[in-house]
């Protein structure tokens, strides 16, 4: 049970860590690669929730 | 060593709307099991070599501002600052003391970038003065730089007293781009009052 709160934890932080990044760093960026981003995070988590669902979670 | 033997009849067959890019996904996915996960992963990869290149690629501008002895370097991130946006960047200055500017401008794109460089002063909403105007063509992946400085006369009258001081707004302007430095100025006088000889005082004769 701990391991699942650490892994939770350690998801938690990754995830504001690459938050905080892009939101830093998206002022940065053309429109056209705004949009491309944006298509491609949305791809990626499709991509990654087929992936887990293919593994059965 | 495995080896998978499959016929497209098995694959997601029974779906009318399966298009031929479904059908060749779904059996590459089959073969290998961690599909989906490489291509996450490729889309994380793209989307990094996006910030990395689309944040490089771009026309830049700097600018250093020479007042007195000290330089002022301006880079191109700080004008992205929301503070810096909105009020613009401030500095200081004696009245009469003249200001160098050098603008560059670099050009990080493909193509040839051509644009009319404008700067002027403003003072309570109004343009008090035109310091600059410049056309310049910037080649792919190359920088222009240009100088002006500012002086008293560009100011205006000072109408200052010791102890107060001014503020005027130096735009600087290309393309659709305005850059804003609001200049606070104070008189060559000293704030504090001249000395004043003090008036001898007179020694009272010892007492006997």
């Amino acid at each position: 049970m701990r391991v699942y709160i650490l892994y939770g934890f350690g998801t938690l932080l990754c995830v504001a860590g690459v938050g905080f990044l892009a939101a830093e760093y998206i002022k940065y960026l053309s429109e056209f690669g705004k949009l491309a981003c944006l298509a491609l995070t949305t791809a990626m988590f499709a991509f990654l929730g087929k992936y887990f669902d293919e593994r059965g979670w | 060593m495995v080896v998978y033997t499959i016929s497209l009849t098995e694959v997601n067959t029974d779906q009318p709307s399966s298009c031929l890019v479904c059908v060749i996904m779904t059996y590459i996915a089959m073969k290998n099991r961690n599909l989906y996960l490489y291509l996450a992963l490729a889309c994380f990869a793209v989307i990094l070599a996006i910030f990395v290149v689309d944040g490089y690629m771009g026309v830049y501008d700097k600018l250093t501002l020479t007042i007195q002895e000290r330089e002022q370097v301006i880079e191109p991130d700080h004008w992205q600052q929301r503070w810096v946006k909105e009020s613009g960047f401030g500095t200081s200055a004696r009245w009469g003391e003249p200001i160098g500017f050098k603008y560059q401008i670099q050009n990080r794109t493909f193509f040839t970038y051509s644009t009319a460089v404008e700067a002027t002063i403003w003072r309570g909403g109004e343009k008090v003065a035109q310091l600059h105007r410049e056309d310049v063509i910037i080649p792919s992946f190359d920088e222009a730089t240009l100088n002006w400085t500012v002086t008293a006369k560009d100011f205006g009258e000072a109408g200052l007293k010791a102890g107060e001081y001014g503020e005027l707004t130096v735009r600087v302007t290309f393309g659709d781009v305005e850059r804003k430095i609001i200049l606070s100025y104070y008189p060559e006088t000293p704030g504090y009052p001249e000395k004043v000889p003090i008036p001898p005082i007179p020694v009272p004769a010892p007492t006997r």
